[in-house]
């Protein structure tokens, strides 16, 4: 077992999680709980199979996330904000929307053999040459470093700028918010959107830089691990970056051991349950980690006596 | 139900210095109508604020005031009436509006983030969304030089949560104040300030209104309106009874006004309990708070039988800790309980209820009672959890709305229907339907707090008479109040938490106020 | 003496007591569904479909023949467990969403019994089949039940990752040493080991009468017995719950676990009664189908008895659209949730915010 592979693996493995990660926590920050993270980044990934389909071109295919994340994220946004729905309901059911859509559309437009295109790896010079994470880490594709970066900017949005503090509070206190003169809707839709358009990438990244391709339910669960790393990692974009690392880990592992002779003995299926075991501890082990405080509970606004 | 404040505060700190001179505007409201369904808060109602004028709106809850004020400061849009501000009409959509404007409100449940520091809360709000870089050194400057500008002290850089909850109120002043606000409307001010606080905060008062600020105070406290209101807007049920300047009126016209007759009070005459038995006893009792504070530290008393132990404190020092202490709602770190000598310290609430100790907690929505079930199944609920009104596993409904219907005559709930949601009661009657629930299983020990929060004089009257009653049938009962009077009216005892202990204690009959609100406010003799 | 108290409006926004379902919200509905035809419609039309054509599939699909109407029965018998399974625990605010790995669980451990006790007598080991199914589904859902009161994990999270774990370990039990090599399926458990069928001609069988049996045991359960109060309670307010006496820890073992069972008994029912065997699509989608059947019937156990059947013959009928008009059998799904996401946002189904957790 090859430390450098397992650790490249681990990194491609990571990058959807991270970006659904990332776009959760701007949503729950604001106090919107999206448990239709899942669906979301399903239809991201449509789109970018969609776009794979018709274009051939990677980097169209990647952009067209955005149109998809942006209507996703308006559709939600509407159910969570406007309309005031119960949050973990409406994302449940999201998600069977989108399983449903994807699949039918799918089945439609993007069946029969196609060509299974992939970014290729990147490499950054210098760096690369570190042993054993510097292959790992700095030979990755465009969207990989691109995830990255972004964990930094969300970071920076949230903690130094004035429109993070505002998303804060708004996700704290939105009472406060308001007697303040911030207008928690509009905030809120925002970070909806802006956070579903970053999953929406994810689902993108599962297929561009994975598996060349869609199937149904690709995403396997993979939103609702973003849900536990959001929690684990107290909101922390960077902290996130290791969360989604940890997720990586555990399904690149599950790879590997499954060669390893002396655990062949175990069936691949059980294997293949690592990673939602993985997920279960670290949800159990986040004691302490707490919502901000609006999260869930849908803001009546100023008529509320 | 009021109490001689102390006339010199213990340590007059200046809290806010005449700061630089601003005009106010004059702000008139005309034939403001607010409805909600059925219920008609505003009834045609006319307010008028002078500049630099300190007007007190009085009223009973529910009378219309924070309705009212409400509009004003654009959180609720009134169905009819026009805002003139120096003459000119005004449409207020949003706080935002408000504060445009230069008027704002500080709410009786202060809109601050306790996560965050002053500074932070101090700026709210006060730059648009878009602005570029949120520097915390910058903010921090600027916080510290308005709170200097107007001689409010205040450290920028501390967590609101760790604040007591009147240096918390300045800082919600000096929000606004750093927004340019030339109006202030402070809603309920006083309700979880003692004396002394009291006291500073009419002093930052007079200094705002000296310097051109215009103030506007919602209360319910006939003695405030008397210590520092120029005017008075007197509202009942919505409507305007009065309108009087300073010297022209005394507590009897206001309380005429506010009730439509003159006000009684109940007291307790002093009673000899027959046999003095603790029978609770609480014996250097140490509980934690949320936060891992030591928010109860080693606190010592007992309760006899037949007496009421008024608990006196400012909000913070403890008394929600202690209260849930002795509910079994939170488990004290040392220390020990007992109820006739067995020892309940660690007992749940199932088992207390099933000793005999009632509980009334002060947040009677959050935790006694569940709007959504009906009035039968609330009355009965703590009934159930014990195994009552079970019969082969089922649930025996029809002794449940007897005894419901028993509890509605005998409290008189109105409307006394026991399939109703418990939610469709009005406030007051839903507090009732909380006491008639404790109450009524005969408690041989009750722990109340906060007993008439939020119910009108009448209902108020009607608790005070019960809880006098129960101390009748030998009940040991502790009160917790913030207010100062009615524990003093109603207690035979009565102890100060500070800090968590108990800076001070005695009989009624021998303590006086002046000395039980300097142990409020931390400069007590301790005892 | 008479005391004049106003009402506080705020207290006013209060759901109505369950007795009353209003007009006006049966008539939302009737609309929302009404859109929700439309907009499927509208999907169906962009696949290249003829809508009516589609619609009339899924009818004659669901109701057009007596054996039709079976199958829809057959399907309504898991969503009526399903629904079930959420509705309990919901009604004490802890979102079970494990139902479909509950399920899974229920119809690995009924065709394992099965398989491994072949020498007891038919009847018998068809019982006994059943039971390991409804025991096996409690405890799959108790665990997160236990992780709740333990170490407060999400439940949400829980049940979704244990239903990934249910449905990898049903694979490895059809692929593994129970798979017959004929088709992707476990070996057939012992003829005779089955749930009689109750309308000759279909595929009813015994197990909707298990199901119907089950959702007015959970009606009693939920309405008359102080366990039902307690979690109804809990639901709406758990600090007054815990403060009139409840253990919270007791309420969350019990909904959990009587999910489980009802989840675990739509498992075996669907191997015993229906497959005999473990096959690969066993469930499609009936846990998550099963929170839709339980929000339309607002929780309640009585009502989602219908809620499960209209689910189900849309859900039958869908599978007929692929042969009528060459769409997607997902388009069923998507019927289904527009469907409930519409009624949440015109606030026909509103679940109350909790007040406390």
């Amino acid at each position: 077992m090859n430390i450098t592979t397992v650790l490249t693996s681990a990194v491609t493995l990571m990058i959807p999680v991270l970006w659904a990660s990332l776009g959760e926590t701007i949503g729950e920050e604001a106090g919107v709980l999206n448990i239709g993270v899942e669906g979301v980044m399903l239809s991201g990934a449509f789109a970018a199979a969609l776009g794979l389909h018709f274009t051939q071109d990677l980097a169209v295919s990647a952009l067209m996330a955005i149109p998809a994340g942006l209507l996703v994220g308006c559709i939600l946004s509407y159910l969570y904000v406007s309309r005031g729905t119960d949050q973990i309901v409406t994302g449940l059911l999201f998600n069977l929307l989108a399983l449903g859509t994807t699949s039918a559309l799918y089945e439609k437009y993007l069946t029969g053999a196609g060509q299974i295109l992939t970014f290729n790896q990147v490499e950054i010079p210098v760096v690369s040459r570190i042993p054993i994470i510097g292959s790992a880490f700095f030979n990755q594709t465009i969207p990989s470093y691109a995830a990255f970066l972004t964990a930094g900017v969300v970071f920076y949005l949230l903690r130094y700028t004035w429109f993070g503090l505002y998303l804060r509070i708004v996700g704290e206190r939105p009472d406060a918010g308001e007697a303040a003169g911030l207008d928690v809707r509009a905030l809120r839709w925002g970070a909806v959107v802006v956070g579903c358009t970053l999953a929406a990438f994810g689902g993108a990244s599962l297929v561009l830089i994975q598996t060349g391709g869609f199937v149904a339910n690709i995403t396997s669960g993979q939103g609702f691990i973003a849900l536990a790393v959001v929690i684990l990692c107290r909101w922390n974009p960077l902290w996130i970056i290791a969360g989604a690392g940890l997720f990586g880990l555990a399904d690149a592992l599950q790879f590997q051991l499954q060669s390893v002779s002396s655990l062949s003995g175990v069936p691949h299926d059980l294997w293949l349950a690592v990673p939602y075991i993985v997920t279960i501890v670290a949800v159990s082990s986040a004691k302490g980690s707490r919502y901000p405080a609006a999260v869930g509970v849908p803001y009546r606004g100023r008529e509320a006596a | 139900m009021s109490a001689q404040w102390p006339s010199e505060p213990a340590e007059a700190e200046e809290i806010i210095q005449p700061g630089p001179r601003v005009t106010a505007p004059e702000i008139a409201m005309r034939s403001i109508v607010k409805r909600y369904g059925p219920v008609i808060a505003d009834d045609d109602v006319d307010f008028d604020l002078r500049p630099g004028e300190i007007h007190a709106l009085l009223g009973e809850n529910g009378a219309g005031k924070t309705t009212l004020m409400k509009i004003l400061f654009g959180m609720v849009q009134p169905d009819a009436g026009q805002i003139l501000i120096n003459g000119e009409p005004v449409e207020f959509k949003s706080p935002r509006d408000a504060l445009d404007r230069r008027i704002g409100m500080v709410h009786q449940h202060f809109m601050l983030v306790p996560q965050f520091s002053v500074a932070e809360n101090v700026v709210l709000g006060s730059k648009s969304f878009w602005g570029p870089r949120l520097r915390a050194a910058e903010i921090e400057k600027s916080v510290r030089a308005a709170a200097q500008q107007f001689g409010i002290h205040l450290d920028p850089v501390q967590r609101v949560g760790d604040l007591p909850i009147d240096v918390q109120q300045r800082v919600e002043i000096l929000k606004l104040l750093y927004r340019g606000a030339t109006t202030l409307i402070l809603d309920e001010p006083t309700a979880a300030l003692g004396p002394a606080e009291i006291e500073q905060l009419f002093l930052s008062l007079r200094d705002l209104s000296s310097s051109g600020h215009s103030v506007v105070i919602i209360t319910h406290k006939l003695s405030e309106v008397m210590d520092i209101a120029d005017r008075v807007t007197v509202l009942r049920h919505g409507k305007v009874v009065k309108v009087a300047e300073r010297g022209t009126f005394d507590k009897n016209d206001l309380a005429t006004a506010m009730v439509g007759h003159a006000l009684v009070e109940v007291t307790s005459t002093p009673h000899e309990a027959d046999t003095r038995e603790c029978r609770l006893m609480v014996r250097d009792l140490v509980v934690k708070g949320d936060k891992g504070h030591t928010a109860v530290d080693g606190v010592t008393f007992g309760v006899q039988s037949g007496e009421i132990l008024g608990i006196a404190g400012v909000e913070g020092n403890g008394q929600v800790e202690l209260a849930q202490a002795l509910a079994g709602l939170r488990h004290p770190v040392s220390g020990k309980i007992e109820f006739n000598g067995r020892d309940i310290t660690r007992a749940t609430p199932r088992e207390l209820h099933q000793y005999g100790v009632s509980i009334i907690t002060e947040d009677r929505l959050n935790w006694d009672l569940i709007p959504e079930l009906t009035v039968a199944e609330n009355l009965g609920l703590s009934e159930v959890a014990s195994g009552g009104y079970v019969k082969r596993g089922l649930l025996r409904r029809r002794e449940m709305r007897v005894n419901a219907e028993r509890l509605l005559h005998e409290f008189d709930i109105q409307p006394p229907l026991p399939q109703l949601a418990a939610g469709a009661l009005s406030g007051g009657n839903q507090q009732k339907m909380v006491l008639a629930r404790e109450l009524s299983r005969q408690p041989s020990v009750l722990v109340v707090a906060q007993p008439t929060r939020g119910l009108d004089v009448a209902a108020s009257e009607f608790v005070h008479r019960r809880l006098l009653e129960l101390r009748e049938g030998n009940c040991a009962v502790v009160l917790f109040s913030l207010d100062l009077g009615e524990l003093l009216s109603l207690s035979d005892r009565v102890v100060v938490l500070y800090r968590g202990c108990i800076a001070y204690g005695g009989p009624v009959g021998q303590v006086t106020t002046a000395e039980v609100a300097r142990a409020m406010a931390g400069t007590g003799v301790a005892s | 003496m008479s005391v004049t108290n106003e009402l506080q409006p705020h207290v006013a926004t209060i759901e109505t007591p369950r007795k009353q379902v209003p007009l006006r919200s049966a008539a939302t509905s009737f609309v929302s569904l009404v859109a929700a035809v439309l907009l499927t419609g509208l999907l169906i039309w962009v696949l290249g479909a003829n809508p009516v054509q589609a619609y009339q599939g899924l009818l004659s699909g669901a109701l057009g023949s007596g054996y039709n109407v079976g199958l829809t029965l057959t399907v309504a018998t898991p969503l009526m467990l399903t629904g079930l399974a959420a509705a309990i625990p919901f009604s004490a605010r802890l979102w079970n969403v494990g139902g479909e790995g509950q399920l899974y669980v229920g119809a690995v451990a009924s065709v394992l019994v099965a398989l491994t006790f072949v020498h007891l007598p038919a009847p018998v080991l068809a019982a006994l089949a059943v039971i390991s199914g409804i025991l096996a589904g409690a405890a799959w859902a108790m665990i997160a039940g236990l992780l709740r009161i333990l170490v407060d994990a999400n439940e949400v999270i829980v049940t979704l990752m244990l239903n990934f774990i249910a449905l990898d370990a049903a694979d490895y039990v059809i692929t593994g040493p129970w798979a017959q090599n004929v088709s992707p399926q476990t070996r057939n458990i012992p003829k005779g080991v089955t749930l009689p069928t109750i309308w000759p001609g279909t595929t009813v069988n015994l197990g909707l009468v298990l199901a119907l049996l089950f959702a007015v045991l959970a009606f009693v359960l939920m309405r008359n017995t102080p366990l039902g109060l307690s979690i109804r309670a809990t639901g709406f307010n758990s600090k007054a719950a815990r403060l009139a006496g409840f253990s919270i820890t007791r309420i969350t073992l019990v909904a959990f676990g009587a999910a489980g069972a009802c989840a675990g008994l739509a498992g075996a029912i669907e191997v015993v009664g229906v497959y005999h065997a473990l096959v690969p699509d066993l469930s499609a989608n009936y846990g998550y189908i099963g929170i839709a059947v339980a929000l339309l019937a607002r929780l309640s156990p009585l009502w989602i008895i219908p809620s499960a059947i209209f689910f189900a013959a849309i859900t039958v009928g869908g599978n007929n659209l692929t042969a009528t008009s060459g769409i997607s059998t997902s388009t069923s799904l998507i019927i289904e949730a527009v469907f409930i996401i519409l009624l949440l946002a015109f606030h026909v189904i509103r679940l109350q915010r909790p007040r406390a957790s």
